[in-house]
C-alpha cells in the first residue's frame, strides 16, 4: 500500500516533469512539422544554469530557477534563428541539424564546466507525511510548480490572443499570415517559450537529480515518446503522452529493474505508437 | 588524350588504379595501417548499408549501429557456442539473417503502420536504445559492459582441407577479405540500385505518393530495402569480429550517430561515398585523437550542421558537381585550343 502510493506521487511528478519538457517540442512540430533532437538538451541547461549561478555566489537556487528560463530561452531563440529557420522546409534534415546541436551543446558544457556530476542544495529539506507515506517536501514543490506552469501554457494556448494566433498558424499557415499574423514572429517565440520551459524544469529537477551534461539523454527517448504518442495538434495530447510516459516508468521501475522498465516503457511506446500513429488525443487524418 | 574522353575506358582506369592501390596499401604502409584501413573498410559497408536506404528510399535509421551490433554479437555468440568446423559458415548466415529479421519485425510494425518520416527516426532511437540497455543488462549472455571475449576465430575456406584464419594477429589474412568483401558489396549495391527495383526505390525517394499512384507497393519495397541493408549490416557486423571489440557500444545510439556522420559527410544517395565518408572521419578521427580526443563528439556536431546547411551532397556530391566539371572543362580547353590563340586566362 505504501509503496503504492509512493509510486504513485513518483508517477505524478514524473509525468509533469515530461510533460513540462514535451510543451515545446509538441508545439513547434505542430507548427513547422520538425523534431528539435536537441530540445532535451535545453533541459540540461537549465540544470546548468542553477549550477552556475550558484557558482558565482547568486542567492543560491531562487535566482537560478528564475534565471534558467531566461536564459534557456534566449539560447534557444539564438539556435532558431541561426540554424532552424533554414531547416523548417526540410524535416528530416532538421533531425540531423538539431542532433548536431545537440551533440554541439552536450560537448561544449563538458569543455566548459567539465564531465563531471555535479550537485546543487535543495532549498527545502524534509518531509512531510501523506497517507502515512513519508515524501519529501521539495517533490511535492515540484509537482505543485509544474502543474501551475503547465496550467498557465494551457491558459496561454487556449485563451489568449497569443496563443490563438498562435493555434491559426498550426491550422493554416497561409491564411494566418494572409490575415495580418507574423508567422515567423510566432515560431521565434514558441521557439524560444518552448526551450525557457524545458530549462525551467531541467532548474527545477537540479537539486534532485545529478546534473551532468549527459542528463538531457536520460529524458530523450521519455520526451518524444510523449509528444508524438500525444499527437502533435492538440496540447492535451501532450499532456496525456506525457502521463502515459511518465506513470509507465514510474509504475514499471516499481516492480523491475530501472534498466528492465525503460526498455518496456519504450516496448510500451512503440505499440502505442503502431496502434495510432495519429496520437491518442488526435483524430484519424 | 582520346583515350580520356571515353568514359568506360576512364572509368577501367580509375577502377584498377583504385584497386590497385588498396590492394598494395598494407604491404607498403604495413600491418598497423593495414589493421586500420580494414577497420575503415568494415566501417564503409556499414555506411553503405545505411546509404542503401537514407538515401536511396529517404526513410533515416537512427540504429543502423544495432543491425551492426547484431550481426557482430549473434557471429561472436555462433563461434564461441558451436565449436564445430565450418562454424564460421553458420556464424556468417546468422550475422545476416538475425538484423534481417530485425529489419522485418520493423518494417512490418512500423512502415505498415504507416509510421513514417520523423516518427520512424524517434522509433529508430528507441529500438537502438533497447538492444544497447539489453546487451547490458544480459550479463550472462553477453558479457555485458566488458564486452565479449573469448570466441574463436572467423576460419574461411574448406574444413581440414584449407583454412584461412581470420584472427586479429592475421591482419593480411582478414584484409584482403574484406577488401573483397568491400568490392563484392559495393558491387551488389550498384547491382540493386540499376536495377528496375532500384530505380523503383528512387522514384519512391523523389515522390512518394507519386510512386504509389503509379502502382508500387511503396511500403512494401521500402521493407524489402530495410532488409536487404539490416543484411549488409550485419555482414559488416562479422567483419568487424577480427579488427575491433564486440561490446555494448557497437549497438548503441552513438555508433549510430556516426554511422550517419560517415553517410552525410560522403555523400548520401552515391554508392562510392559512404566509402569516402568513412575513410575521410575515420582517418581525421584516429588523427585529432592523438591531438584533442575530448573535442571530437564536438567536431561531428559541427559535421551534422555544416553537411545540413551547405554541403547536403557531401564530399562526393561537391566533387562531381564543382570540381569534376571544372576539371573536365580545363581538359577540354587544354586539347581543344589552338595553338596559335591562346585565350587570356580567366581567374577562377
Amino acid at each position: 500500500m505504501d509503496l503504492l502510493i509512493v509510486t504513485t506521487l513518483n508517477a505524478i511528478s514524473i509525468s509533469t516533469i515530461i510533460i513540462l519538457i514535451s510543451l515545446g517540442l509538441a508545439v513547434i512540430f505542430g507548427l513547422r512539422g520538425i523534431v528539435n533532437l536537441a530540445h532535451t538538451e535545453f533541459f540540461m541547461l537549465g540544470a546548468y544554469v542553477v549550477v552556475v549561478s550558484d557558482n558565482i555566489g547568486l542567492p543560491v537556487f531562487w535566482a537560478g530557477l528564475a534565471l534558467s528560463p531566461i536564459v534557456v530561452g534566449a539560447i534557444g531563440w539564438g539556435i532558431e534563428r541561426s540554424l532552424i529557420r533554414f531547416l523548417y522546409e526540410r524535416p528530416i534534415e532538421a533531425l540531423l541539424g538539431t542532433w548536431g546541436v545537440s551533440l554541439i551543446l552536450r560537448e561544449g558544457v563538458k569543455l566548459t564546466l567539465g564531465p563531471q556530476q555535479r550537485y546543487t542544495m535543495q532549498p527545502f529539506s524534509g518531509s512531510v507525511a501523506i497517507l502515512g507515506v513519508e515524501y519529501p517536501i521539495y517533490r511535492f514543490f515540484i509537482i505543485f510548480v509544474t502543474l501551475l506552469v503547465i496550467s498557465g501554457m494551457i491558459y496561454l494556448f487556449l485563451r489568449t490572443d497569443f496563443g490563438l494566433r498562435t493555434r491559426a498558424v498550426i491550422s493554416n499557415r497561409e491564411m494566418a499570415s494572409a490575415v495580418g499574423i507574423s508567422t515567423s514572429v510566432i515560431d521565434q517565440t514558441i521557439f524560444a517559450l518552448g526551450a525557457g520551459l524545458a530549462g525551467f524544469a531541467g532548474a527545477m529537477m537540479s537539486p534532485v537529480v545529478a546534473v551532468n551534461p549527459n542528463m538531457g539523454l536520460e529524458y530523450f527517448t521519455q520526451t518524444f515518446f510523449a509528444v508524438i504518442i500525444g499527437g502533435v495538434n492538440n496540447i492535451f495530447g501532450v499532456l496525456a503522452g506525457g502521463t502515459i510516459i511518465g506513470s509507465g516508468q514510474a509504475y514499471l521501475s516499481a516492480a523491475f529493474r530501472p534498466v528492465v522498465a525503460q526498455i518496456l516503457v519504450l516496448l510500451l511506446a512503440i505499440l502505442v505508437v503502431r496502434l495510432r500513429p495519429q496520437g491518442v488525443i488526435g483524430r484519424p487524418s | 588524350m582520346n583515350v580520356f574522353r571515353n568514359a568506360s575506358w576512364k572509368r577501367l582506369v580509375v577502377t584498377i588504379v583504385v584497386l590497385v592501390a588498396f590492394g598494395l596499401f598494407p604491404l607498403v604502409f604495413g600491418e598497423y595501417q593495414g589493421e586500420l584501413m580494414a577497420k575503415f573498410l568494415v566501417f564503409g559497408i556499414l555506411a553503405l548499408s545505411l546509404d542503401l536506404i537514407w538515401g536511396y528510399t529517404g526513410v533515416i535509421n537512427f540504429s543502423q549501429a544495432t543491425f551492426f551490433g547484431l550481426g557482430a554479437y549473434g557471429a561472436a555468440l555462433t563461434l564461441k557456442h558451436l565449436t564445430v568446423p565450418g562454424a564460421t559458415y553458420l556464424a556468417i548466415l546468422i550475422a545476416v539473417c538475425l538484423p534481417m529479421f530485425l529489419a522485418v519485425v520493423m518494417g512490418y510494425l512500423l512502415i505498415y503502420g504507416k509510421v513514417g518520416g520523423v516518427y520512424f527516426a524517434i522509433v529508430t532511437v528507441a529500438v537502438g536504445t533497447i538492444f544497447y540497455s539489453l546487451s547490458i543488462v544480459w550479463i550472462s549472455f553477453t558479457g555485458g559492459l566488458n564486452g565479449f571475449y573469448g570466441f574463436p576465430p572467423l576460419k574461411l575456406g574448406i574444413p581440414s582441407v584449407f583454412e584461412l584464419t581470420l584472427g586479429k594477429a592475421n591482419v593480411l589474412n582478414y584484409y584482403y577479405v574484406i577488401l573483397v568483401a568491400s568490392a563484392c558489396v559495393y558491387l551488389l549495391a550498384r547491382r540493386v540500385i540499376r536495377s528496375p527495383f532500384g530505380r523503383a526505390l528512387q522514384a519512391v525517394r523523389a515522390n512518394a505518393s507519386r510512386a504509389e499512384f503509379v502502382g508500387y507497393d511503396v511500403a512494401g519495397m521500402k521493407v524489402i530495402a530495410l532488409t536487404l541493408s539490416a543484411g549488409i549490416a550485419g555482414l559488416s557486423g562479422v567483419l568487424y569480429l577480427p579488427v575491433g571489440v564486440v561490446s555494448p557500444e557497437i549497438l548503441g545510439l552513438l555508433f549510430s550517430t556516426n554511422v550517419l556522420v560517415w553517410v552525410a559527410v560522403g555523400g548520401r544517395g552515391t554508392l562510392i561515398g559512404p566509402f569516402v565518408g568513412a575513410l575521410v572521419v575515420g582517418y581525421l578521427q584516429t588523427f585529432l585523437s592523438d591531438v584533442l580526443v575530448s573535442v571530437w563528439l564536438l567536431i561531428v556536431g559541427v559535421f551534422f550542421v555544416f553537411v545540413v546547411l551547405f554541403w547536403p551532397d557531401g564530399i562526393v556530391g561537391f566533387v562531381r558537381q564543382k570540381v569534376y566539371p571544372a576539371l573536365s572543362r580545363r581538359l577540354h580547353q587544354v586539347t581543344e585550343r589552338k595553338p596559335d590563340s591562346v585565350k587570356p586566362q580567366v581567374p577562377v
